[in-house]
């Protein structure tokens, strides 16, 4: 049976080091034909910090990790928690009009990135020194670096240790830049402890005294074969294709590593080559959004390939309909978890193997750890049970609060360390929560969340444009696509057509409106606010 | 609808206003990704209209395979081929 020997008072580093220590000659890690060990990973990790110790990164500092699923990632993730450093994983699809204002608000010293990473446009003024950004030290390419990194000079489990400062568990650990309901991205700062906290809480199996974790044992090979035995005495074999900058991705890296697991980097999604994946590296646990499921599900290779190795499959990230969950039930043929989460507090609620069926498909699951949930109203106050409020957590894994936004962090955490999610939900008798809608403009495309108001004031911007609004509509593929409504000034000549082409070329991808219609006047109340609620039932044909 | 072969120019109307992308920008060789800019999970999108027009499924990973305007019309012929034999 795998074991946690981790505990929320160490560094990432520290905890990473630990299980690494232990774990020595297993399998760490998979991309493409290269696995590494244990020994070896941290042997990476820590040559990489040793670097980064060079070129200036130290305590207090932050350094900001463009670039795409890889090795590379994976060290970057934990070398700067080493040096007391935090580490700012971002979309490497980035356009310099997104990228900029990230960069100057994080305040980072450093850039980890690669020549063919960002364009050349966002290469030239990183290069050449923005204005804006007067804390950038350094743009370090990882081709420059690689060598270096992965000669393996280091002795892992000798001197790591000693070489780096002693850094306090509640330091900040990283910043992840999430979409703004004010226009602009914002920074969800965790520190060392909320991390590791985030990353055990979701162990409740090992948790269970052990006559219980007989008794699950049990259950499992009845439901599902030994095939379930023989998987959880194993570290598992995780896999998520999603992008690593997102808690879809990392929270399954750091997850698998802290249990001793070998994590399967993928470089890209492609529904063939994830399955051949599975298929090769018999992958047990695998995490997906609900459009990657239907995706691998709908692929030519799917009924091909033997994906007999998988005993769970959990679907989070966005809102899954009870259809799909029993479609990837079937299909997949293994034990399916809903799990839901939050950049600002990680995995918080997830369905079981045991739970019924009716409930994994209908609800997002039961709290992690017992009375950390609860629906309130306006007033934050607890609703009775079956009544719709706002869905709230407190957990260890709550982040410390959103970087440079006060009033923000206020809006969202109490005094009290409840996290409040913006999502309206019900919960029943049993404890199990259903969402219901959102209190928060926000459209969750494809497993992005993308808050309008961002698309909003960019086309604003736009000669002729009077007012616009942005909206997410039900859609069978990516659950809701991104609709935007424009009112054009008098006399502009501007087509739905012009406009996407702008937004295209300079909006981030996750960003771009699927559909653009030019109206003749938006609704709106009397304070001029768009009346969204209003636009929801104008007759458009949807193609 | 399903058996009726588009014509290029008609195919191209239809790829336009699927993917909000104006006729004028789509000639042949403009690739989704690098030119037009159209990600992967739109072009799963314009899969699923792409089967109601065929009226037949389609597996996803052509999504990630088609490149250009002509990769995609040239699939296309080939499922309406498909579809008759």
């Amino acid at each position: 049976m795998y074991k946690l020997h981790i505990s929320p008072d160490m560094t990432l580093y520290e905890a990473f080091r630990k299980t690494a220590l232990i774990h020595r000659d297993r399998p760490a890690l998979t991309c493409g034909d290269r696995t590494l060990t244990y020994r070896e990973l941290l042997g990476n990790v820590a040559a990489l910090a040793r670097e980064l110790r060079e070129r200036g990164l130290g305590p207090g500092g932050r350094i900001a990790l463009l670039l795409p699923n890889s090795l590379a990632f994976a060290y970057g993730f934990f070398a700067p928690s080493a040096l007391g450093a935090a580490v700012i994983p971002i979309d490497p699809t980035l356009k310099s009009r997104d990228l900029i204002p990230i960069l100057k608000d994080s305040g980072c010293s450093h850039i980890l990135t690669d020549q063919n990473v960002p364009d050349e446009e966002t290469r030239i003024i990183l290069e050449s020194g923005h204005p804006s950004l007067p804390d950038l030290k350094g743009v370090l390419y990882w081709s420059e670096m690689k060598a270096a990194v992965e000669k393996g000079t280091i002795s892992a489990d000798a001197d790591s240790e000693t070489l780096f400062p002693p850094v306090s568990p509640d330091a900040p650990a990283a910043f992840f830049y999430t979409s703004g309901t004010t226009g602009t991205a914002k920074a969800v700062v965790h520190s060392h402890r909320t991390m590791l906290s985030s990353a055990t809480q979701g162990q409740s199996f090992i948790k269970r005294p052990p006559i219980m974790q007989v008794v699950v044992l049990v259950k499992l090979a009845a439901r599902y074969g030994p095939r379930m035995i023989r998987a959880i005495f194993r570290p598992p074999v995780t896999m998520s294709p999603a992008p690593l900058h997102l808690l879809l991705g990392y929270g399954s890296l750091i997850g698998t590593l802290f249990v001793g697991g070998r994590f399967v980097v993928n470089e890209s999604f492609h529904p063939g080559k994830i399955l051949e994946s599975i298929e090769k590296e018999r992958v047990g646990f695998l995490t997906l959004s609900p459009t990657m499921a239907l995706a691998l599900m709908k692929s030519r290779d799917f009924g091909r390939r033997n994906l007999s190795s998988l005993w769970i499959l959990a679907l989070t990230s966005a809102p899954c309909s009870p259809e799909l969950a029993f479609r990837a039930e079937r299909a997949f043929r293994c034990s399916v978890h809903i799990a839901f989460g939050a950049t600002e507090i990680g995995a918080t609620l997830q369905t079981t193997a045991f739970d019924p069926r009716a409930k994994k498909r209908g609800t997002v699951g039961r709290s992690l750890l017992n009375n950390m949930t609860r629906i309130v109203d306006d007033e934050r106050r607890e609703v009775p049970r079956g009544r719709v409020g706002e869905l709230a957590h407190r957990l260890p894994s709550v982040m410390l609060g959103y970087h440079n936004a006060p009033d923000l962090t206020a809006s969202a955490l109490d005094g009290e360390g409840w996290y409040y999610t913006g999502d309206l939900a019900v919960m029943d008798e049993q404890g199990f929560v259903r969402i219901v809608g959102r209190k928060k403009d926000m459209v969750i495309r494809g497993g992005q969340n993308v808050f309008p108001a961002e698309i909003e004031q960019f086309v604003l911007t736009l000669d002729g444009v009077k007012n616009a609004a942005a909206m997410g509509r039900p859609d069978p593929v990516l659950g809701e696509c991104l609709w935007l409504y424009v009112e054009l000034q008098e006399g502009a000549t501007m087509t739905a057509e012009g406009l996407t082409a702008i937004c295209r070329e300079r909006l981030s991808p996750a960003k771009r409106p699927d559909h653009v219609k030019i109206v003749e006047a938006l609704p709106v109340t009397a304070s001029g606010k768009v009346r969204k609620f209003l636009l929801k039932d104008m007759d458009i044909d949807h193609g | 609808m399903a058996d009726a072969e588009l014509s290029y120019p008609e195919f191209r109307s239809f790829l336009a206003a699927a993917l909000g992308v104006a006729e004028s920008e789509l000639r042949p060789e403009t690739r989704f990704f690098k030119d037009v800019h159209i990600d992967s999970l739109r072009l799963l999108e314009l899969l699923t209209r792409l089967e109601k027009l065929l009226g037949m499924e389609l597996p996803s990973d052509v999504a990630w395979e088609i490149r250009t305007v002509d990769d995609a019309y040239q699939y296309y012929l080939r499922c309406l081929r498909d579809r008759r034999t």
